[in-house]
């Protein structure tokens, strides 16, 4: 585990690990998917949103490499440190943003995360009677694919999104249960 | 100018940006989520959805960033030099025309195959052309936005050059 | 005082269209036709002064695919330069950010409550 506070990691690695890009291209590519699969799925919000999350998970199992890289950051001691790393270096260097930790259950098995000014979400508008999409879904699958390489089975689902004129953009993340790993029997 | 302000296409020095990483993961599986629900809803894949993505890029592209001053080689030096650098890391690295309204534009080291799963080298190619849509839509969108209709075919004659032919019609 | 605001796609068809006064509406929409012709000739950009007609100064924007964006002032208000080239800057990056809404696809009318938005606070401060 690193020594250095994990604000100052993330703001580190963003700093001087990453190659930047301008935010509005990506949101227009992101954007342009996410209208064509509301398109081929007629306005099928739900299944608009299972897109997302399997494409966000296939992204995860992906990122966690690039993640542990560049980061340096080990394993964590607990779920309260993940959600910490998660938020202040993850979202940090991949995003440039850094989402509010909060909303932690009594078990300390569910927390939430506050995203503002959600970079893929620059320029939405949603469509009318669009109410059940979670445009930003991907998120939801990029936590569940990254966490489950690092051993932990995560729920991860959108509560609330300024997209759709509510307060705050929330996703809240569930602790499942911890993936044993698959250490061969030792021979004796 | 930082190189953030050089590569972000000339928009507000106060642009926001997120890593490149986040861009290439989401551009990595775009082709493949496209491919697999247009399987799911159609039953067959379709590469003009993936073109006509890229077109959409194109047009918000220029919008957003575009130049619009000179003629249809500028406006393809434009798409060479600096979309090719914000989106994709290196410019075009060779752009040739006739002078009669057709362009050819090579990528040496075209950057998408590089996220592709590969196989075996004979399924490759086919692999291949759905990720080439992609840029050809943004190209033929950044044309149309500025007023050139064209058609644009992109191929690839061996990995990991890809070759974009444009036609501009009148 | 403002009067109008009217976004025109490069064909000429209508997108949007705001306007100080329902009883003023019907000249503001001529007017804005009539300024279509002075937008013809140029290129990108701040177009400056299009016409004044009935009292009515109208100013001009192309957009890098060639839609226009007319704002409109009473002609008697004392407008510096820079003020309405600011408000047509202002104008041109809310409609370019309408274009990069993903749900939205040029030439589609524009119902942009982030547009709107805009306008509504270029208009106060004409006004």
């Amino acid at each position: 585990m690193t020594s250095k506070p994990l604000k100052a990691v993330g703001e580190e690695v963003w700093k001087t690990k990453i190659d930047k890009v301008n935010a509005e291209l990506v949101a227009l590519t992101y954007g342009s998917l996410v209208a064509q699969l509301c398109r081929d799925f007629e306005n099928n919000y739900d299944r608009v949103n299972e897109q997302l999350d399997k494409m966000g998970y296939n992204i995860g199992l992906r990122l966690i490499e690039d993640f542990l890289a560049r980061s340096g950051i080990g394993r964590c001691s607990s779920f309260k440190d993940t959600a910490e790393v998660i938020s202040k270096v993850g979202f940090k260097m991949f995003l440039n943003v850094v989402p509010r930790v909060s909303n932690w259950s009594a078990d300390g098995k569910t927390f939430s995360l506050y995203i503002d000014d959600n970079p893929l979400a620059d320029f939405v508008e949603l469509p009318p009677q669009s109410e059940n999409l979670w445009y930003s879904n991907i998120y939801c699958g990029v936590l569940r694919g990254a966490l489950e390489m690092t051993q932990m089975q995560v729920h991860a689902e959108f509560v609330s999104d300024v997209l759709q004129g509510h307060a705050a953009t929330e996703i809240k993340v569930q602790l499942l249960q911890i993936l044993k790993d698959e250490i061969p029997a030792a021979e004796e | 100018m930082t190189m953030e302000q050089e590569i972000s296409l000339g928009s507000e020095p106060h642009a926001m940006f997120v890593s490149y990483n986040a861009f290439d993961l989401i551009l990595g599986e775009l082709v493949p989520q496209m491919q697999e629900v247009s399987q799911s809803v159609y039953g067959h894949t379709n590469p003009a959805r993936i073109e006509q993505l890229g077109w959409r890029v194109g047009l918000a592209i220029v919008e957003r960033f575009g130049s619009t001053k000179g003629d249809t080689l500028e406006i393809m030096k434009f798409i060479c030099k600096d979309v090719w650098l914000v989106l994709f890391r290196k410019q075009i690295d060779n752009l040739k025309t006739n002078h009669r309204g057709v362009y050819v534009l090579t990528d040496t080291q075209f950057r998408l195959f590089q996220r592709m799963s590969r196989p075996t080298p004979s399924e490759t190619i086919a692999m291949a052309t759905p990720y080439l849509e992609f840029p050809a839509g943004i190209i033929r969108g950044i044309l149309e936005a500025l007023g050139v209709k064209a058609s644009v075919k992109a191929e690839t004659p061996g990995f990991p050059t890809v070759v974009f032919h444009i036609t501009t019609m009148h | 005082m403002a009067e109008f605001v009217a976004v025109i796609s490069k064909s000429g068809e209508p997108l949007y269209f705001h306007s100080s006064s329902d009883t003023k509406r019907v000249r503001h929409e001529f007017l804005a036709l009539m300024a279509l012709d002075a937008f013809e000739a140029r290129d990108y950009g701040d177009c400056g002064l299009l016409l004044v007609h009935s009292n009515i100064a109208v100013y001009g924007f192309k957009t890098h695919t060639g839609v226009k964006i007319a704002f409109a002032i009473d002609a008697s208000t004392i407008a510096s330069p820079s003020d309405v080239s600011k408000s047509l800057k202002i104008l041109n990056r809310a409609y370019s950010g309408v274009s990069c809404n993903p749900f939205y696809v040029p030439p589609d009318k524009i119902h942009s409550a982030k547009f709107q938005g805009v306008v509504d606070s270029v208009m106060n401060y004409w006004n």
